[in-house]
This record gives structure tokens, sequence and C-alpha cells, in this order.
């Protein structure tokens, strides 16, 4: 018995990176799986990808951005007329738009980062649950946050600070869904993605003998976590962040 | 699934309770396991029950030499892959009846328990070049709670343990993380109130409720999570009580 088999799920900017990761994981362990991202090109080819490796009719794309309310009600009406029904939401879209100190950053800018990765996620959240995510057993949500959020991140400061809420919205949501449905959250370190690549290209060895494992992550060493968090393993865990860095956040800096 | 095949896992105060619970998931995914315990009797019952790939060893965790004998006996299987630093123990009181006698009981085998049985399998999984080991501390080791100052403090002890091995041994293939199961009903809480506890799951755990947390760090899903901490609790540590 796989631990998604009959499970519907619906991850956000999951043409890539992280996000494809997970929704790779969880076709592979049995779910269904809507995926959503801005560019309708690179999600045929992520659902082409995941198609061709199960040979299941078992992925859906919806195109759209995370922080537009239409395209987010028509991906949720899209889910359910697909599939029937939601289990899983993951909040795993999220920006980096700008670097350096939070007191020079452009706040039409800060405003558009917090817009997107935090209250995109209590918005996606709020509307899975009215469309019923949580009427069946085991129904959990899962967003990707950042160990940028656990403490100053200098150069990331913004991104830093709204992963921060993410973390804190994830243990509010915990605490009003219980015991319905279970929320928690995943926060990587520096991980190979298209998001990631200014803070290692260039100078990966460098980063990676800062990470006590010796090495940067790879996106599927979050999806082996993220899995476990919202499959029925983790069915007395909520409200909880799961560090994933390498030991990176223990580790003496400077 | 965790699938553990070919892996050898060795779990202390694994003859009942929460320990019982990892050493059944543990073996169902495929590992051998051995059963380390004071408790003989369930410790042999178990082990008999399990069967093939299950042994049981008389452990005594405030001990280097019972330890020593613990890893023999898994370095006979093949290794140690897993070791689950779970044998624990409580106990409470005000703190001006709090002994000195009660401290350093509950210090001993919770807090030394854990550092001797990672001194013990270091040598094994260094040379393996692989291993993870899974420190079992508790809510008690993210708060403080009235009357339990000796748990309190071996679990906040075995939390900050774990990050000093995690950054040492990363180096080394070793991945070293702790769990913080919430109330869970076993023999060690029987007696306490449940009606006490304020859970958003709205239920005390059973010991099964926990082990998905360990099955997943002993298993290559978990193979970028070191030094971190999973709290399996129920939603109970979630909230700030301001009421």
């Amino acid at each position: 018995m796989q631990r998604f088999e009959g499970r519907v799920a619906l991850v956000t900017g999951a043409s890539r990176g992280i996000g494809f990761a997970i929704a790779q994981r969880l076709v592979a362990e049995g779910a269904s799986v809507v995926l959503t991202g801005r560019k309708q090109d690179t999600l045929d080819a992520a659902v082409a990808t995941l198609t061709a490796e199960h040979g299941a009719d078992r992925v859906l794309a919806v195109a759209g951005k995370v922080d537009d309310p239409e395209h987010r009600t028509a991906a949720i009406a899209a889910t359910l007329e697909r599939f029937g029904r939601l289990d899983h939401l993951v909040n795993n879209a999220g920006i980096n738009p700008v670097y350096g100190p939070v007191l020079e950053i452009d706040l039409t800018a800060l405003h558009k980062i917090l817009a997107v990765n935090v209250v995109a996620a209590l918005e996606w959240t709020r509307d899975a649950v009215a469309a019923g995510l949580g009427a069946g057993g085991g129904a959990s949500v899962l967003s990707t946050a950042s160990a940028a959020g656990l403490a100053a991140s200098p150069g990331i400061a913004a991104y830093g600070v709204s992963k921060a809420a993410l973390m804190n919205l994830t243990a509010q949501l915990a605490v009003e869904l219980a015991p319905r449905v279970r929320v928690n959250a995943v926060a990587p370190a520096v991980v190979r993605t298209r998001l990631g690549a200014a803070l290692y290209e260039g100078r990966e060895q460098q980063v990676a003998a800062r990470y006590p494992l010796g090495r940067i992550g790879e996106p599927v060493d979050v999806a082996g976590p993220a899995a476990f968090l919202l499959s029925d393993d983790a069915a007395w865990v909520t409200g909880q962040t799961l560090v994933i860095d390498g030991g990176a956040s223990v580790a003496p800096t400077g | 699934m965790t699938r553990l095949d070919g892996r050898v896992a060795l779990v202390s105060g694994g003859a009942r309770g929460l320990g019982a619970a990892y050493v059944r998931a543990l073996h169902g995914c495929g590992a051998s396991v051995v059963i380390a315990d004071l408790l003989d009797d369930e410790g042999a019952a178990l082990a008999d029950e399990l069967g093939e790939r299950a042994l049981f060893v008389h452990l005594d965790v405030t001990s280097e030499e019972s330890w020593a004998d613990a890893v023999a006996a898994a370095v006979g299987l093949g290794g140690v892959d897993v070791l689950v630093n779970n044998a624990g123990i409580a106990n409470a009181g005000r703190i001006e009846r709090y002994g000195r006698e009660q401290w350093d009981a509950v210090i001993a085998v919770n807090l030394t328990g854990t550092y001797l049985g990672v001194r013990a399998v270091v040598p094994v999984m260094k040379a393996a070049r692989r291993g993870s080991i899974i420190n079992i501390s508790s809510v008690e080791g993210m708060r403080g709670d009235a009357a339990l100052h000796g748990y309190v403090a071996s679990k906040f002890g075995v939390r900050g343990l774990t990050k000093s091995l995690a950054v040492e041994l990363g180096a080394d293939g070793i991945r070293v993380n702790s769990v913080h199961p919430g109330f869970v009903l076993t023999p060690m809480t029987q007696g306490l109130d449940v009606t006490r506890q304020r859970i958003p799951l709205g239920r005390p755990a059973v010991p099964d409720d926990v082990v998905g947390a360990v099955l997943f760090l002993a298993g290559d899903g978990s193979a970028y999570v070191t030094g971190t901490e999973l709290v399996v609790d129920g939603g109970m540590i979630a909230g700030v009580p301001h009421a």
C-alpha cells in the first residue's frame, strides 16, 4: 500500500526545483497531483516528465500566478473537477526578487515578497479548506519556508522576514485547523534551484564547506521530508517546521 | 515507504512502550534489530515474537561495559546503521523536595546514557562511513514544566548534545537528530492526568504515532537532515498560551 494512494495533492510552484521534486515524490507514492506555475510551457514539460515516469494519468497542470485570486479559484476548481477531492496542499511557490540590506529595500518589492510568500499561503490554505480539504481523514498542508527565516540572513533579509512569517503562520493555522487538518513546514537551506543559484553559483565549494554534511542541498533532499510530513506517518505532527539543511543551522558561523 | 533491508538498528529501552514500538516498526521495514533493555523478560519475549532478525541484549545505559556488549551484539548482526537512544526515566517534585538522588538518577539515564550510547557506536559508524543516530528527547526538551526539573534538564541536554554531534560527525556520514514526543500513553506516563494537557489534535498519542518520525530519520529519505528537532506532539507546543 503506497502512502498517497487515492489521495489528491495540489503543489504550487511545481514546474521545477523543490516544488517539482515534491510533486514527483507524491506521484511516485500514488497520489494524483495538480501542479501550478507561472509558465504553461515549463508546466507542460513537468507534466510530460511525470506522466512518462509513472505511465499514469494522475497529473494535471494549471498555469497562473500564485498571488492571483482568479488563478487560485480556478486551480482548486480544476482539482475538484478532475480528481473529485483535495487532501494535501503544498504552499511551495515563493520568490526572492531583491538582495541587500532590509533597511534599503524597495517597499514595493517587499510588499510583493510578502504577498507571494506569506499572504498567498494563507489564502490558498483558507480556500482549500473551504473547498473540502479536511472533510476526509488524513488531510494536511505543507509550506516551503526557509532556513533564512530562522535567524538574520544578510543579503536576503526580506526573504528571511517573509519565511519567518510563514513559519509562524504554519503554527497559527495548525492550531486553528486542528484536529481536521495538520499544517507543517519545511525549512531548507541553500538548495540547487534557480531561486537559490545566486547563493552558491561560482562558489559552491566554499558554501558547501559550511555545511556539516559537506554539500548544498538537492531538490530531492526536500522531497523525502515533505512527503513524510504530508503523510499519515506524521499523523501526530502539526504546527512544526522541519529544518533540512545538512546541519548548517546548528554549525558555528564564521 | 522507508525500507531498511540489510540495516541493523539498536534501540535502547526497546522492550516496552515507545521503544518496543520503534523496534517493531524498524523490524517491519526490513532492518535487523537489537532490543537493548534492563527488562530481560519483556525484551526476550519481544525478540522471540519477532523471530528472525531480532535479538535481545541486556543493557544498563549508565554502564560503558554494558554498551560495549550491546554494540558487539549489533556488530554480530552486521554493524550499527541506526542507534535509537530511547531509554528514559522520569521523576518529579517541587524544587525544595527534589533531591540530589532524583536529579542524579534521571540525568544518569536520560543524558549520560545517551552520551555513552553515542560513544559506543561512533567508532563502528565511522568505519562504515554512515549512520543515523536518533536521540529521543521530549517536548520537555523545548519548554519548562513544573516539578519535572531533572527530566526537563536532561531532555534539553539531549537536544543540545544532538547538535554538537551533528556538527562534528557530518563529515563522517553520520546524521544525528532529536525526536520530541508529546504526551504519549506509555508505562512512563501512567498515572498522569491527560485531561490537563491541551492538545490541538484532540487526543494523546499512542506509541504508533511516533514511529513514523523514527523511521523517517532512520531511512535515506532524510539523507540531508541532521542536527534538527522533530516534534511529534499533536500541536501541543505550537501555540503560545495567552489566556
